[in-house]
């Protein structure tokens, strides 16, 4: 019994972690900060290891530890899921049209880029936020992702669709900081989602 | 494709086919404005596929991995340790209460429902009896026990036969008495079998299902006699 658990153990670590750096970088925009990602690949990880005789097929061992770590986010983070996202209606490319071409991102978008993207992708439904990160993160297909999440590629297409509108409009627009300085955003309390 | 369809379609690409791009394509080399809000989103896009980089993970994840995995097998260990020995309790408990306890009567009304019942199924001349000349010796080679029926609290009783049976894991000598017509049971068991106290030569008597029934307890065993 012991020398299964051992051998169970050694297989277990073959197959998962080189899965790891990928876990801990969904967790890390799923949870916005270092110290929760961390916990979240902990909690997969465990969870896997108790489980691990349910995974049939190596290949899908990938899948699979994303599948867990997105159900202890989901599970952790349902309250916060409820929050809606509100949106003015604008275009995103409101903001960009008026730009200069070349270099124009590094110029609206602030300095710490990645704090401003944890920051928005905080606001972003799971259901829209899982699709963005695989798609830019993994840069799967949308047949891949359809396969990861278990949904449709359609409803894929239209999640990402609407999740890089609110991903880019969220980078672009002023934080508050800026908008008490004097630039304007009204915010009309649409509910866009959820 | 006007500029309005662009936007939208530079908005939505993701839900729209390959010819409605090819059409966009089309209207963006036509159209300056439309192909530099391209450029610009592509441009865009490229920043926020750059910020989705992976970032490094602190190396020291694997060790606190390893050791979450260990605490978990131990955890499991325990847990499983602790379920087996409440479950081995439970199935332990579940047996005492429902297995009756050897030899244990819990009062003498149940003492004398099982001697009465018993009478009442074998209490009468049967080949199960064996013939018997001389009590104490059958009981000390039978019963292993030995004991001396020189009175009974009924008149003129003549032995019949005996057996051994069991009652609630109880061996019991049954021996059979018959006066006239009339045929008796008298129960013999050893003391530290029923369960209960009697106290040492006194006659009790109860009646079960009309059936009255005479116990006394002599020299260390217990004797239990129908009339």
């Amino acid at each position: 019994m012991v020398t299964l658990r051992r051998v169970d153990k050694k297989r277990f670590k073959e197959l998962t972690y080189p899965h790891l750096e990928f876990l801990y970088n969904v967790a890390l925009k799923y949870s916005g900060n270092k110290y929760d990602a961390e916990d979240l690949v902990q909690e997969t990880m465990v969870t896997a290891y108790s489980k691990f005789q349910q995974l049939r097929d190596d290949k899908s061992c990938r899948a699979w530890l994303f599948t867990i770590l997105r159900n202890h986010f989901l599970k952790e983070r349902k309250q916060l899921l409820r929050r809606p996202y509100l949106d003015d209606g604008s275009s995103y490319l409101d903001y960009i049209r008026d730009e200069k071409s070349s270099g124009f991102v590094d110029r609206i978008v602030e300095k710490d880029a990645n704090k401003k993207l944890h920051r928005v992708l905080a606001k972003i439904s799971e259901k829209f936020k899982s699709p963005l990160i695989l798609y830019y993160m993994e840069e799967m297909t949308y047949q891949e992702i359809a396969e990861y999440l278990d949904i449709p590629i359609g409803t894929v297409m239209s999640r990402l669709a609407r999740g890089k509108r609110y991903l880019k409009k969220g980078l672009l627009q002023p934080s508050s900081r800026k908008i008490n300085k004097g630039k304007i955003v009204q915010m009309m309390g649409l509910v866009m989602q959820l | 494709m006007d500029c309005a369809t662009f936007s939208s379609w530079l908005e939505n690409r993701d839900t729209y086919d390959l010819s409605e791009a090819d059409r966009a394509m089309k209207h963006a080399v036509q159209c300056a404005k439309c192909k530099d809000l391209l450029q610009k989103d592509e441009e865009l896009d490229r920043f926020v596929a750059k910020m989705f980089q992976y970032e490094m993970m602190d190396k020291r994840m694997y060790g606190k991995i390893d050791r979450s995995l260990g605490e978990s097998g131990r955890k499991r260990g325990i847990k499983g340790g602790l379920a087996a020995a409440v479950a081995m309790v439970a199935v332990v408990a579940l047996f005492f209460a429902f297995t009756p306890s050897p030899g244990s009567f819990s009062s003498m009304d149940e003492f004398g429902r099982y001697i009465v019942q018993e009478h009442q199924n074998h209490g009468r001349i049967t080949p199960l009896f064996e013939k018997i000349d001389n009590v104490e010796g059958w009981g000390r080679d039978n019963l292993h026990k030995s004991f001396k029926v020189n009175t009974l609290p009924a008149g003129n009783l003549k032995i019949v036969g005996g057996r051994i049976c069991t009652i609630k894991d109880c061996e019991f000598a049954h021996l059979l008495y018959q006066d006239g017509k009339e045929i008796y049971s008298l129960f013999v068991v050893s003391e530290g079998e029923i369960g209960f106290n009697l106290e040492p030569g006194r006659m009790y008597s109860l009646t079960v299902a009309g059936v009255e029934l005479h116990v006394w307890q002599k020299q260390k065993m217990v004797y239990a006699l129908t009339s």
